[in-house]
């Protein structure tokens, strides 16, 4: 079974404004479940994209919440949901997120100092939000890359709240060793695999398989891709393939996985 | 036909085995994997010397290399030189004997690694004297400020109109730059390497032209399967402008079509 861990969907994707856009057209939930099927893929967590302005008005990621939360009821078996605020909205943000893990039952939401523009290391407006994740016992995603997105960033907050599951978005981006470094501070920071790095064999190797979750960052990526990637990649055995590709996803969402 | 622009064979392998997917040490190794991806030629060039027991600054052991492969297999591997700029008069020295003796049929040069600027005319003025003389490709690592970011580029692509320049790894994170750079310049050529995402590779084909996109891989650092397949599988890019950047537009740039 290969889950995963990182797909964009919503609203977002059909008025995408940006002249570097989506791969694969994903704009309703059919769309995204034959590309699933199409690279062998069973379980997706979806999150938001980003929100570039044009005619698309969602600042704050509601109405992107909103389409997250109807795919998955309509596809519980096939689709986690992530929800997505921008930290800079304070109180609304806080307020959208409730909606997100109690309304919406997703089961974890996904945060971008990048595009969304704060620093991981600014506790009064990121710390509301993960106490929100604590609350309701689920996983959070950042993206990580460049500055303000850098894995070295993710490190007190990893270690503020050290029992809880921190995704690491793309593992660092092009900041590989940064990624492993923080990880390595930080025990609860797992990463996430995509992302343009060459070789995964010696961030295996030296973090152990169980630090991984798959990830594809499709539509911007193509999902085969990815898997191609990562079964090309030479000294990593088969259990920790399956760790990778849907073992340690599955323990981290609590699902029931049968034997592959 | 699918010509890799991106390829590292040689003996300096050998100082950095740990980032290599597989082995390229030798002409026969290389064509190896070629076969195995389905890639017609290559063009072929020494990895970065990175110190250790191999001792080659000046990159004359890894020419030589080069040189021997490219005659073994003169259809398959496209023989690139490697200087380092900075060493001046042995470096000029070194293109020379590569070009007029060895029949070397391109250039390549790292301004990151070998640290030089990519606009200091008054170092590549001499290099670049010679590929616009013998009709020379010059391929470029490109990157980070203050070596090699993509705008640089564009001082050296006017100076030498006549020179085709391959900005190899789309500009690391800036492609969009790289985009500008090569619609800016008839002779900048946007070189995919095995970083670049789908997504930035197809910005660059719809943006600057499936004419000004090549193929290029880093083999051996990654398999080259992977990267061919970012490309396929895009949908509404065309089989004619896929064959334009899996290896034509380096056929036409060698007059080899």
């Amino acid at each position: 079974m290969i889950i995963d861990t990182h797909v964009h969907f919503g609203p977002a994707l059909q008025h995408f404004s940006d002249d570097i856009g989506p791969l694969i057209r994903l704009h309703k939930v059919d769309d995204l479940l034959r590309t699933m099927d199409d690279a062998g893929i069973e379980i997706s967590v979806i999150c938001p994209p980003r929100w570039i302005g044009g005619e698309f008005f969602d600042p704050n990621y509601e109405q992107a919440n909103e389409a997250i939360a109807g795919a998955c009821k309509a596809h519980p078996d096939r689709l986690i949901g992530f929800g997505r605020v921008n930290p800079n909205w304070g109180a609304k943000a806080v307020k959208e997120l409730r909606r997100c893990l109690g309304e919406y039952e997703l089961k974890g939401f996904k945060l971008d100092p990048e595009w969304d523009s704060f620093f991981a290391t600014n506790k009064g407006l990121v710390h509301p939000l993960m106490d929100l994740a604590v609350e309701y016992k689920v996983p959070v995603m950042f993206y990580s890359g460049y500055y303000p997105a850098e894995p070295a960033l993710l490190i007190h907050l990893a270690r503020a709240y050290s029992s809880h599951p921190i995704i690491m978005g793309h593992m660092g981006g092009r900041l590989t060793s940064d990624a492993v470094i923080a990880a390595q501070k930080a025990p609860n920071l797992i990463l996430e695999t995509s992302g343009n790095l060459y070789s995964f064999s010696g961030v295996i190797k030296g973090l152990g398989a169980e630090r991984f979750i798959f990830g594809s960052g499709c539509p911007f990526e193509f999902p085969k891709v990815q898997l191609e990637k990562l079964r090309r990649t030479p000294h990593v055995s088969a259990v920790e393939r399956i760790q990778i590709l849907s073992g340690n996803a599955a323990a981290l969402f609590g699902l029931k996985i049968r034997p592959s | 036909m699918i010509i890799d622009a991106h390829v590292h064979m040689g003996p300096g392998l050998k100082n950095h085995e740990e980032a290599c997917l597989f082995d390229a040490y030798t002409a026969d190794e290389l064509i190896a994997a070629m076969d195995a991806a389905e890639i017609n030629a290559g063009l072929v060039f020494a990895p970065l010397w990175q110190g250790g027991k191999f001792f080659d600054p000046s990159y004359e052991k890894g020419n030589e290399a080069i040189y021997h492969a490219a005659k073994k297999y003169p259809n398959r591997i496209l023989a690139y030189v490697r200087v380092n700029p900075n060493f001046g008069d042995e470096a000029l020295k070194e293109l020379k004997k590569c070009v007029y003796d060895y029949k070397f049929v391109g250039i390549m040069m790292h301004p990151e690694w070998e640290s030089f600027a990519a606009n200091d005319l008054k170092l590549l003025g001499p290099i670049f004297r010679v590929a616009e003389e013998r009709h020379l490709p010059v391929t470029f690592h490109t990157g980070y400020y203050p070596t090699c970011e993509p705008l640089l580029f564009l001082t050296l692509a006017d100076a030498f109109p006549t020179v085709p320049i391959m900005l190899k790894h789309l500009g690391y994170e800036y492609v969009r730059d790289a985009i500008v750079v090569s619609q800016l310049a008839k002779n900048v050529f946007l070189e995919t390497a095995g970083n670049s995402s789908s997504a930035d590779i197809h910005a660059c084909i719809k943006q600057a032209g499936a004419n000004k996109v090549v193929f290029g891989s880093d083999l051996p650092y990654i398999s080259p399967e992977v990267v061919i397949q970012k490309i396929r599988l895009m949908e509404d890019v065309s089989d004619r402008e896929k064959a334009d950047v899996l290896g034509d537009n380096v056929a036409r740039m060698h007059n080899l079509i």
